[in-house]
């Protein structure tokens, strides 16, 4: 490419009209190729010098021209984009500096104008999709640094006042056999999302391996990025609004199935009922009154124990701002897990949350494990399904 | 990629006897439900329901002793909890069918 300076400033010393035909011709003349988008991206500025135009609109033979220099030159996707963002925002800037222009506005109608070459990003290869750590507040594009999932240049994409928080990654999915390379991804996907909410305050997590794929449009994929925010904009402000300021804690109570039965033996007038005219009994007689027994024995604690849930569930209920209720998984003879929920506590609730849950750690028999705070994944989840089918 | 199975027979046999064992069980557990049924509802004269608890009654023990001298205790208890994992599941669908419907969307989509 410096052929076509060399040619530009031979014509210069000539005399002649610097234009693209002359270029052109001298370069034939010396037998080198023609880098056309080199060629034009010169004529653009010879252009501008000659007509001593001070226009700052960025001109796409010269966005093509850069675009395919960088990607020759094995510059990453995701910074050649940046570059162009940039180059793009500073030419659209033409209203003065320090007036308030919204900044996910100027991204908006610049990047558009880029995707709309359609060839240009045809060029990029990898890094087509784009993979969502989550989304949080502010309009913004803020470079994270290279701390993404193996160290990718993490960045926001705005729209309005809410932004993606993503790498340039390629279509596939992250899976690996490796459990311990899989869990250098999750954490690292958890630490981007600590670190958003730690810079921007509110974050919607969104769960590992979440990938947008532009289809088979050409259309950039930070622009499909965009549109999804823009499309799901009134649910995802919705979920901001209810996360803000408060985080995920967990909460499993377990109980000791042994304490539930005394009680019930205790209190049961059924089951009181019944092992009386259990006794003297012939033994085959006694075998069927011992099943009677059992049976009663079962529904009482299925009662009880849902009163036991529902209780629990209402005291935490009244200490959150809101709750999922999890999978309980089946537990072994000396414990059985009773309740397992999610609660979205304010930071001034929790205090009292964990007060309740220690009068219920109290309990005879009863013991709770208490964790967080997370990021309010079991907050979003259900709400943001649709994002995976894409 | 191919995976190569090897089955060892004493695995082989073991499993077999569990699951054999465990319908047995299953088969006596609704055995009760009905004698017990019958029972309450006064249709047994005292002694069917004395023969009947008996018989029952060596029933247990029998498969307690069978699982003992086999080995298989666990893998009946295996073969249990697996059959209890798919009734709750099915249960849990058609309790919630809104949810078992996005369920099989997703895993279409």
């Amino acid at each position: 490419m410096e052929n076509i300076f060399y040619a530009a400033l031979a014509l210069h010393v000539a005399g002649k009209p610097v234009n693209k035909e002359n270029i052109r011709a001298v370069l034939k003349a010396a037998g080198t190729p023609v880098n056309e988008a080199a060629l034009d991206a010169m004529t653009v500025l010879v252009e501008a010098l000659e007509t001593g135009s001070n226009k700052k609109s960025l001109d796409t033979r010269v966005i093509r021209f850069l675009t395919s220099e960088l990607v020759h030159r094995n510059v990453e996707a995701g910074q050649v984009e940046d570059l162009l963002t940039q180059l793009a925002r500073y030419s659209s800037s033409t209203a003065p500096v320090g007036e308030a222009m919204p900044a996910a506005l100027v991204g908006a109608t610049s990047l558009n104008e880029l995707s709309g070459d359609e060839e240009m990003f045809a060029e990029l290869g990898d890094g087509r999709s784009r993979y969502i750590y989550g989304v949080a507040a502010g309009g913004e594009t803020i470079e994270f640094g290279r701390i993404g999932i193996e160290d990718n240049q993490v960045y926001s994409i705005p729209y309005k006042d809410i932004c993606a928080i993503v790498h340039s990654c390629p279509s596939e999915p992250y899976q690996s056999r490796d459990g311990e390379v899989v869990k250098a991804w999750v954490k690292a996907h958890q630490q981007v999302v600590e670190a958003a909410k730690e810079r921007l305050g509110a974050v919607i997590p969104l769960s590992f391996d979440t990938i947008v794929r532009p289809g088979s449009g050409t259309a950039h994929p930070d622009q499909v990025v965009r549109d999804w925010l823009k499309e799901d904009y009134d649910s995802l402000f919705a979920i901001m609004e209810r996360i803000q300021g408060r985080d995920e804690y967990g909460v499993q109570v377990f109980y000791d199935p042994k304490v539930i039965d005394a009680r019930i033996f205790e209190q049961s007038e059924l089951v009181r009922q019944i092992q009386q005219e259990m006794a003297n009994k012939s033994p085959g007689m006694a075998y069927m009154y011992r099943q009677k027994l059992e049976k009663a024995v079962r529904s009482e604690r299925e009662k009880l124990v849902d009163q036991l849930f529902q209780d629990f569930y209402a005291r935490m209920k009244r200490h959150s701002d809101d709750t999922v209720i999890g999978k309980t998984r089946k537990g072994g003879k000396e414990t059985v897990m009773l309740l397992n929920v999610y609660c979205l506590a304010a930071e001034e609730k929790v205090e009292s949350l964990g007060e309740e849950l220690e009068e219920i750690d109290n309990m005879e028999g009863f013991s709770v494990r208490f964790s967080g705070p997370w990021p309010p994944y079991s907050f979003v989840a259900k709400t943001l399904a649709p994002v995976k089918g894409k | 990629m191919s995976v190569a199975v090897e089955i060892k027979e004493n695995d082989l046999k073991q499993g077999v006897l569990g699951l054999v064992v465990a319908l047995v069980e299953i088969i006596r557990d609704t055995l009760k439900v009905q004698a017990l049924k019958r029972m309450e509802s006064g249709s047994l004269t005292e002694a069917e329901c004395e023969r009947l608890g008996e018989t029952l009654m060596k029933l247990d023990i029998a498969l307690e002793q069978i699982k003992e001298e086999l080995a298989i205790t666990e893998s009946v208890q295996a073969v249990r909890d697996g059959l209890d994992d798919l009734v709750t599941e099915a249960v849990d669908k058609l309790v919630n069918p809104e949810a078992w419907r996005r369920q099989v969307k997703e895993q279409t989509t």
